[in-house]
């Protein structure tokens, strides 16, 4: 009995160089898919996670426009049925007492007190110690900064010593400064037992907010909000949103694009293995049918082929993927000025991976399956003489014009069109390439190199289409470098502009007409104003709840926050952050609905604005909405203009020693720039490293075809031989092919990156929008990551082209 | 000018040792023209191979004028090739991407002498060949005879001392055999260049000077036109 699966391994491993390299790009493009597809799992859950343990099972808290409130005026709503748990929680911004030679600048420290360390409100990523033991609790950062480990005693200037019980990761409650220059900045964050605090600070039974977990409803909002209206106090829900705190979302399209590439330049690799399989069989297959197959037997032998390729090249990759997920992951991360840990999230990535794995080496291979299908029974025996594809090749480049013309749509699709119309041309493309790169490469290699571009006549399509690979690769990369250069160049200048001045401080506590002459009466202070902000809970489109700063607008209009909106903001409207818009996902002119402290209101979006504050996920209304509906009076934030004679950073200095305790931040427009700046460099080096991989996933495509044209060649390849060419001579002549290919698609992913970033410089859509930047960094790496790849690429078909045996070679033809 | 001097050709096929030449002598004048006849696994292609040092013998010498192929190296084998020998093959053996033109001048391409010089050889031979007007052709657009003309170009372009030539005629009918038999004859005679031709076809062995006949990897028989019984021998195969 025929084992149809062992006829099909034997088929598929004949070949066995071809089979290698087709297994390679099989298991090199779902290795990529999987590890992006668990990055991307992984840096959500991650970013979720951190949200999450800050929240802790609260559902909403209760905070006050003052420093700190007694813990009576909230008695009542925690002694309510409904109410599961609470947690009380004191803030005091103190100075520690560190060895060496730092002063006020370097050491705040805000303390928070609460009333219990164990409460299922609080999620501590403890990593040494316990939380027992009534003892400070310290993150990380701080232990190493100060030298302080369990069991060390920390002294708090003014309130008290106590003993380090407990060490933690990160978690938005600790967050502290990694280093000494940025705790100019901001503050250090510790956490101890409330009574202790209280005690230590004179403050009894005062608490800054208090967190609260319901059962059943959400209904005690109103009524809280009902019970609490003309007091200091005003609750907001808590909101797990993690888009506050990280702007990576175009990281997440990255993972996707770089999944995409990968499946797209291997499907082709596959694509080129089983239908030139297919084609040197085709009689094979007619003998066979005229033996007693049908044609669905024939099909079923190739797709078995396809399968075990497939199944045997998604088992390796898989596990290969999830590895190289772990060390990319970690390398993200390592971006953020944060240590954060993570917990790898495989499964579901992995299970998709799997899938996809088995699938598309089946659907790419589609159409050699049907040529399988369909090859006539009398094949064997006639004379085949090829069928003129004139007018195949007329209506394709027809197609691939009308494509490319497709591509000046202004629309995100308009991209595919482009890319296929590049597909599509590309075997005229490359011919005429090969035409004007002749001398050079003849130049180069001399005779072999003339021969070389001849060569690419045969086989056009294969080495079109593996050219094409490349050139898309390098289009993106290039594509991707201009993006990233336009990011912070924009970004530089829109810090600038939206800041708020030189500085911002923000205080611990709104200030008073004192603090403020303070402050004022600075030689190197020019001029000065303020904003109000709060942190508000609001709903997208879709009624998803979401968080985040709302601002007032300046005191002075010298101060900008944003731009994009000249008018007064009317009262009743907001102005929304690029990023919160688009989160929100309306129209300017809709309602979004917001908490205030006078319950949930229906704010029009004035406008769209572009801001640097908190990345743009914020909103801006009037100073009066600010004092009639949030009913905020204190100013807590501060902006100032440096004199042009006086150095910034000594301004930082002597503001700290004049309110050691009071700032919980103090930023500088240049820190802000640098901090944006060091997560785009680091973001542009993760990014061309997976492009790197890419343009390698390509160069596997070159070597695969240039294996492919050189065993098909054989027979020739021994006729130069034999009638005088050196083995030297015909490996420059493999080689010369592969630069050939590499070089054209060089040159088309050059002019492809460049016409992209072109048509996005013309896009009247801010989506698509981007500045007309070409980023030579990123065209250099790209040339000299497809040249030396190229090169390394023909090094494996060039060996074996010179291992001919002249005289089966000759046998060949 | 060749002398081949007790030559032994083996093969391994797994475990077992195929004997293909089992002691082979010869020696081939300037300006000779010989046919190898014999039938099919009597080692007459792989003596022919051996000969153009497509290979190397698994014991004995082949020597081209003093040079042994056995002594030398890949690279001085080639270089061998290149000067002193042409080949013309029974499948033609053309180069699919190149021109009829570019396929003849390849021997002094890839000597690294095309030159002024070169392009008048080119033209030339072209000429003596019959193959006028169709220099810029794709080989695949001609007839076999056609090819093989190209290929004997191909084979002459360069000059070299030695033509050897595997069943030329072998894909041809019988008047495209007989035109490409008497241009062989025809430079023989005038450019005095040795030809070595194996061949099944006694019509075809009947243009040589030489007729080496090969039976079990040994020289049977060895019939020169001189000799006495030279058209009985042919008139014994024709029989």
């Amino acid at each position: 009995m025929l084992n149809i699966w062992l006829v099909s391994w034997r088929n598929l491993t004949k070949n066995k160089r071809r089979f290698f390299f087709t297994l390679i790009a099989v298991i090199l493009g779902i290795q990529l898919t999987t590890s992006m597809l668990v990055a991307n799992n992984t840096v959500k859950d991650t970013f979720r996670y951190y949200e999450e343990i800050y929240a802790g099972n609260a559902d909403s808290w209760i905070l006050s426009k003052e420093y700190s409130f007694s813990e009576d005026e909230v008695e009542s709503i925690k002694q309510q049925d409904a109410v599961k748990d609470s947690l009380s929680v004191l803030d005091k911004q103190t100075l520690i007492d560190v060895e060496g030679d730092k002063g006020p600048p370097e050491t705040p420290v805000r303390v928070t007190g609460v009333s219990d360390i164990h409460s299922n409100l609080l999620k501590l990523p403890l990593i040494k110690g316990g939380l027992e033991g009534g003892g400070l609790i310290i993150p990380e950062n701080a232990s190493k900064l100060w030298g302080k480990d369990i069991g060390d005693t920390v002294t708090f200037k003014g309130l008290g010593e106590i003993k380090v019980t407990g060490i933690v990761g990160f978690t938005s409650w600790l967050a502290s400064p990694n280093s000494w220059e940025e705790a100019e900045g901001r503050s250090f964050r510790v956490m101890m037992d409330l009574d202790t605090l209280q005690e230590w600070t004179g403050l009894i039974d005062q608490i800054s907010y208090i967190r609260l977990q319901h059962e059943g409803s959400k209904d005690h909002l109103l009524q809280y909000q009902d019970e609490l209206n003309g007091t200091s106090l005003y609750v907001q829900p808590v909101v797990i949103d993690d888009l506050r705190n990280n702007d990576v979302d175009g990281l997440y399209a990255v993972f996707y694009l770089v999944s995409i590439l990968a499946l797209f330049i291997s499907g082709f690799i596959i694509f080129n293995m089983i239908y030139s399989s297919v084609i040197e069989r085709k009689k094979e297959f007619s003998i066979m049918k005229s033996l007693g197959y049908t044609n669905f037997n024939v099909f079923k032998l190739v797709f078995m082929e396809v399968f075990l390729l497939s199944l045997i090249g998604t088992v390796i990759a898989l596990p290969l993927g999830v590895w190289f997920a772990d060390l990319f992951v970690d390398m993200l991360l390592g971006i953020f000025q944060d240590t954060m840990v993570y917990t790898l999230n495989w499964q579901s990535a992995t299970i998709l991976s799997g899938m996809i794995g088995l699938l598309f080496p089946l659907i790419v291979a589609g159409i050699p399956m049907y040529i399988a299908f369909k090859t006539p029974i009398i094949y064997a025996l006639r004379n085949t003489n090829k069928e003129s594809k004139t007018r195949v090749k007329v209506i394709r480049y027809i197609l691939g014009l009308a494509f490319i013309g497709l591509s000046f749509l202004d629309r995100y699709w308009a991209y595919v069109f482009l890319l296929f119309g590049v597909i599509l041309l590309y075997p005229v493309v490359i011919r005429m390439l090969a035409k004007l790169l002749g001398p050079l490469i003849e130049r180069l290699l001399g005779y072999p190199g003339r021969l070389s571009v001849s060569n690419i006549k045969v086989n056009t399509n294969r080495n079109a289409n593996t050219s094409a690979m490349l050139a898309i690769s390098i289009g993106v990369v290039i594509f991707l470098g201009s993006a990233l250069e336009s990011i912070p160049s924009g970004f530089e200048k829109e810090i600038c502009q939206t800041f708020g001045g030189d500085i911002q401080i923000q205080f611990e506590e709104p200030i008073n007409e004192s603090q403020l002459n303070t402050v004022k009466n600075h030689q190197a202070v020019k001029d000065m104003a303020w904003y109000k902000e709060t942190m508000v809970t609001w709903k997208t489109v879709d009624g998803e709840a979401k968080e985040f700063y709302l601002m007032s607008n300046p005191s002075s209009p010298d101060f900008p926050l944003f731009k994009g909106y000249a008018q007064d903001i009317p009262d009743g409207a907001v102005l929304l952050g690029e990023r919160a818009f688009d989160e929100w996902g309306g129209k300017v002119g809709d309602s979004v609905k917001m908490n205030t402290p006078a319950g949930e209101r229906a704010y029009k979006v004035a406008g769209k604005v572009n801001t640097s504050q908190d990345g743009g996920y914020v909103g801006f209304v009037s100073q009066e909405e600010f004092s009639q509906v949030f009913n905020w009076q204190g100013i807590q934030t501060l902006m100032m203009n440096v004199d042009d004679s006086s150095n910034p950073k000594d301004l930082r200095r002597d503001l700290r020693q004049d309110f050691p305790t009071g700032i919980s931040t103090l930023t500088l427009v240049e820190d802000q720039i640098e901090s944006s700046q060091s997560s785009f460099d680091g973001m542009n080096e993760v990014m061309q490293f997976l492009m790197i991989i890419v343009i390698a996933l390509s160069s596997i495509g070159i070597s695969n075809t240039l294996l492919m044209n050189t065993m098909e060649r054989i027979g020739e390849i021994g006729t130069t031989r034999a009638i005088g060419f050196t083995t030297r001579q015909v490996r420059a002549m493999v080689m010369g092919e592969g630069l050939v290919v590499g070089v054209a698609g060089i040159i088309v992913g050059v002019v492809l990156g460049i016409f992209v970033i072109y048509l996005n410089s013309i896009s009247n859509s801010s989506a698509t929008y981007m500045p007309f930047i070409i980023p030579w960094g990123n065209i250099g790496l790209a040339i000299m990551a497809g040249l030396l790849l190229s090169v390394i690429a023909s090094l494996f078909p060039s060996f074996i082209a010179v291992r001919v045996n002249l005289v089966n070679a000759l046998k060949e033809n | 000018m060749i002398t081949v001097d007790n030559v032994f050709k083996h093969f391994e096929q797994g475990d077992m040792k195929i004997e293909v030449l089992k002691g082979v002598n010869l020696s081939i004048k300037k300006g000779e023209f010989v046919a190898i006849m014999g039938p099919s696994g009597s080692g007459k292609s792989t003596l022919l191979q051996l000969l153009g040092g497509l290979d190397t013998p698994s014991s004995g010498h082949v020597r081209i004028q003093e040079n042994s192929f056995s002594d030398l190296n890949e690279k001085k084998r080639t270089i061998v090739r290149r000067k002193d020998i042409g080949f013309i093959f029974q499948n033609y053996q053309l180069l699919s991407t190149l021109t009829v033109e570019e396929n003849i001048a390849f021997p002094l391409h890839a000597d690294g002498r095309k030159d002024k010089d070169g392009e008048e050889k080119i033209r030339s031979i072209i000429n003596e060949v019959g193959l006028e007007g169709l220099e810029k052709k794709s080989p695949n657009l001609l007839s076999g005879g056609q090819q093989q003309r190209v290929s004997i170009a191909r084979g002459l372009i360069h000059e070299p001392k030695i033509l050897l030539a595997d069943e030329p005629t072998g894909n041809l009918d019988r008047k495209r055999a007989e035109e490409i038999l008497e241009l062989l004859a025809k430079f023989n005679k005038e450019r005095k260049q040795s030809i070595i031709m194996v061949t099944h076809d006694i019509f075809a062995a009947g243009y040589a000077d030489k007729i080496i006949l090969f039976k079990d990897g040994v020289i049977d028989k060895e019939v020169t036109r001189e000799d006495q019984d030279y058209a009985e021998y042919l008139a014994s195969f024709l029989a």
